[in-house]
Formats: C-alpha cells, sequence, structure tokens
C-alpha cells in the first residue's frame, strides 16, 4: 500500500546541514498497523511527516496505491489527503469551534452538503464515543476526549491510512489504552491502516502489527513486531526492551511489598 | 445648554461618520494587506518571502508619515475621489489610508498567534489556503481581531479629531474653533467628554465581545 523508495531528507539548522533521513526504504501493507520507534531526534517524526507531504523529501519516491505522492500537483496532494488522515500529540482541534464543528470541517472543505455533513458528523462522534459532548468547546474537554474528537476529525472523509503523531504521548496510561483500543478497533473494523510514530513501547506492544526501528536518520530494523522484539538488534531497541521489563520488575517489587 | 447641543451635536454625528466609514475602509483596505503578509512570510503557507518584505516597508514607511503630513499629501487624492478636500467626506479618504497599515498590522499579529498545530491539522485534511484562511485563520483569530479592530477605532477617533482641524469637520474642529480660538472652555470641556466617552464605549464593547467569543 504504501512504499517508501530511498527517501533522503535534510535541515539546514544554524548553516549546519543536518540529515534527517538517510535514504529511507519501507514498505506498509494494508490493513497493517506499524510502528515506528527510535529516540527524539531518530527521524521518525519527518519520516512520518513525509507520507502526507507536511515535510517535503529532498529525494526519493513514496507511492501510495501505485502513484508516487511526491510528484503530485496541488490539487490531487488536497485529494490525497483526504485519503490520509492525520491525529497529532496535542490534538491540533479548532479552539474557536465546538465539536461539532470540528469534526464538520474536514466535511466542509471537501464540500459536502449540510445533511450529510450532519448525519456524518453524529455517526463519527459515535464511533468515537463521545456523541454527548458535541456542543462542547475543546477547553472543556480532558486530554482523552481531545483526542477522541481529532480521531473523528480524521476519519470523516473515510481515509484508508490514519498517520499517527506521537498521538498518545501526552496521555495518562489508562487513557492511553483507551485511545489504543480504539485505534485497534477502527483498523479491525473498517480496515484502516495505522503508521505510528512513538517513543513508548507500551503503545507498539499493544497494538502493532510491524515495527521498525530508527536511528539518527536511518531504520536499523523492521518486521513483525513478535519476531523483531523476540530478538532485537539494534541498540535501541535492546534499550528500550530493556526499560520496558525494567519497568515490569519494579511493579512486581511493589506488589511483593504490598 | 441647547446652544451648546447645536453645536455639539452635528460635529458627533460628523465624527461618527469619520470614523464609522474611515473604519470601514480601512479594513478592506489593510485586512486583506494583513492576510497576505501571514501567508506570504517564509514559514507561511505561500512563502513569498520578497513580496513580503515589499509590502511590509511599504506599510513602514506609510506608518512612520505623520498623520497631518499624509493629509496634505492625499489632498489631492481626496479631491479625485470625493471631489472635493472640505467635509467629513473628503477626510475619511486620509483616514482611511492612514489606518490601513495599521489594520494590516494588526490583523498580522493576530493571526500570527494562531497554533500553528491547527493549521498543520487543516493542511493535513486537505484544506485549500482560502479555506485556511477563512474557516481556521480567522476564526481562531476572532479574538484579537476584535481587539485590534478595537484598537484601530480608537486610533481613528484620534485621527478624526486631528482631521477635524484641518477642514474636516467633527469634533475636533469644534474644540478648535471653538473651545480654543473663542475662549469657549464650556465648549472644549464638552467635546473633551465626548471624546473620552467615545473611546471608553468602543474599548469596552470590544474587550466584552472578544472575551465573549474566546473559547480558549
Amino acid at each position: 500500500m504504501i512504499e517508501i523508495k530511498d527517501l533522503k531528507k535534510s535541515y539546514l539548522i544554524n548553516g549546519n546541514k543536518t540529515e534527517a533521513l538517510k535514504g529511507i526504504n519501507l514498505k506498509i501493507e494494508k490493513g497493517q498497523v506499524f510502528g515506528i520507534i527510535g529516540k527524539s531526534g531518530a527521524g521518525k517524526s519527518t519520516l512520518l511527516r513525509c507520507l502526507n507531504l507536511l515535510e517535503t523529501p529532498d529525494e526519493g519516491e513514496i507511492i501510495v496505491e501505485g502513484r508516487d505522492i511526491t510528484k503530485f500537483n496541488k490539487r490531487e496532494l488536497r485529494e490525497y489527503r483526504k485519503n490520509v488522515s492525520m491525529i497529532f500529540q496535542h490534538f491540533n482541534l479548532l479552539s474557536n469551534s465546538n465539536v461539532y464543528k470540528n469534526v464538520a470541517f474536514p466535511l466542509e472543505i471537501a464540500g459536502h452538503k449540510r445533511d450529510y455533513i450532519d448525519k456524518r458528523v453524529r455517526e463519527l462522534l459515535k464511533i468515537v464515543g463521545i456523541e454527548d459532548k458535541e456542543k462542547e468547546y475543546p477547553s472543556n474537554l480532558s486530554g482523552g476526549q481531545k483526542q477522541r474528537v481529532a480521531i473523528a476529525r480524521a476519519l470523516a472523509n473515510n481515509p484508508k491510512i490514519l498517520l499517527c503523531d506521537e498521538a498518545t504521548s501526552a496521555l495518562d496510561p489508562l487513557t492511553t489504552k483507551q485511545i489504543l483500543d480504539l485505534l485497534l478497533e477502527l483498523n479491525k473494523t473498517l480496515g484502516l491502516t495505522i503508521v505510528l510514530i512513538t517513543h513508548e513501547m507500551d503503545v507498539v506492544d499493544r497494538i502493532c502489527s510491524n515495527v521498525a526501528v530508527m536511528e539518527k536518520g536511518e531504520i536499523v530494523e523492521e518486521g513483525i513486531k513478535d519476531e523483531v522484539f523476540k530478538s532485537p538488534k539494534s541498540k535501541t531497541l535492546r534499550q528500550f526492551l530493556q526499560s520496558q521489563k525494567g519497568e515490569v520488575i519494579y511493579l512486581d517489587f511493589k506488589e511483593r511489598a504490598i | 445648554m441647547s446652544e451648546i447641543l447645536k453645536l455639539v451635536l452635528p460635529s458627533f454625528l460628523d465624527t461618527l461618520y469619520m470614523v464609522v466609514f474611515s473604519t470601514l475602509f480601512s479594513i478592506l483596505l489593510g485586512a486583506p494587506l494583513g492576510i497576505f503578509l501571514v501567508l506570504s512570510d517564509k514559514e507561511g503557507l505561500l512563502k513569498m518571502p520578497k513580496l513580503n518584505s515589499i509590502i511590509g516597508s511599504i506599510i513602514n514607511i506609510t506608518r512612520s508619515i505623520p498623520f497631518i503630513i499624509l493629509i496634505i499629501l492625499l489632498f489631492p487624492l481626496s479631491r479625485v475621489i470625493v471631489g472635493t478636500t472640505i467635509g467629513k467626506e473628503a477626510a475619511v479618504v486620509p483616514l482611511s489610508i492612514a489606518a490601513a497599515p495599521f489594520v494590516a498590522r494588526v490583523v498580522e499579529s493576530a493571526l500570527k498567534d494562531v497554533n500553528k498545530g491547527v493549521i498543520e491539522a487543516a493542511v493535513s485534511l486537505g484544506a485549500s489556503t482560502p479555506q485556511i484562511v477563512f474557516k481556521v485563520l480567522i476564526k481562531e483569530a476572532l479574538p484579537g481581531l476584535i481587539l485590534g479592530i478595537t484598537l484601530t477605532i480608537v486610533n481613528i477617533i484620534g485621527y478624526s479629531a486631528m482631521a477635524g482641524v484641518i477642514g474636516g469637520g467633527g469634533i475636533g474642529d469644534l474644540a478648535v474653533r471653538y473651545g480654543y480660538q473663542r475662549f469657549r472652555t464650556d465648549i472644549l470641556i464638552v467635546t473633551v467628554i465626548i471624546l473620552i466617552l467615545l473611546v471608553e464605549i468602543t474599548q469596552r464593547t470590544g474587550n466584552y465581545f472578544a472575551k465573549k467569543i474566546d473559547r480558549r
């Protein structure tokens, strides 16, 4: 479904060229929940943002359903973006619009009629489980509710792919679990392909079918999550798995103490 | 008392006329400029840094000309547009043009306050630039825009008093002709009180609405 070929991107920071992506090759199949993990600055955010061209790559191809999206003109890109939605760490909702209006936004810009918008918004709010909040403004919602609104908004135009940019990193563990369950359910019921980046191992563990590990702008290992996690090769993944285990041991200790 | 009223009322209405129309035209001229400044910024949606800096310079130059001189410079333009250089209609021309760059900057700073993440989300949903301007930028910045427009109106009230002196009429003109030149202290005081009230009411109304629609 998504095939990334030799993708390169560099930035000029204070006159110094920094390579964020050093030739990424990656295949993501339809229906996968694909996790990209890595430390801060590994390039995972840049990679994800290339998938809907919020970042323009310097070199390489991104083939989505047979078409190279880096060659799209403005109009094609806007149409493509209606098929590939994104949710964010800080939700990025319209603060002066209520929940209903936030979810209606992508439908309005797609030029749908009022009746359809009304029906679809209610449908979406039901899917994400906040149908009683339609008149609330984002400032009155909890983090989890805000992310639900953002997910409803992202789903409005029936996208095939959902990009998650650290979507649970600002949420508490319980809310994180609920949002992940929702994403997994959407993956199962709608056949939504999900690409997510995170530095939280639990997120990957919980919902990803496949995983890629990034270090300094390169993918150092990738594959089916269970296999990759069983025999981690990269330093990053070994460290991440260790710290995850560390937490488990700590909890055991606490339980024994009680 | 009725004599004062007879003098003050027409002048007050002239001032209102100047303020209302100058505000309207300065927004029509200035707001698109302000929006363009935001879009053309090197981090904006259209990224036209050269044109941005040219327009920015023109705005700065216009803003640095003292208003009284700007009016004199714009007299020929008033004659072309309104047919005269005297009266409230003629004063609207320099007032609008003087306030337009101010509006542009006010709009620019209000729009730049909009959360970048929200704009990015709109881009990621496939919104076009005009859709982002009208459905995201202006909507999200509305409280700031209202405060900015309030500031503009207060400025125009002050400017209109100056414009009055060189033939525009209105409260400022009355204050100078009667209050100052004819030693009518009572009229001077009344005009000053009216200006204070006008500014006070404008500011309070602006603050009220800005606060009311702010849901952040």
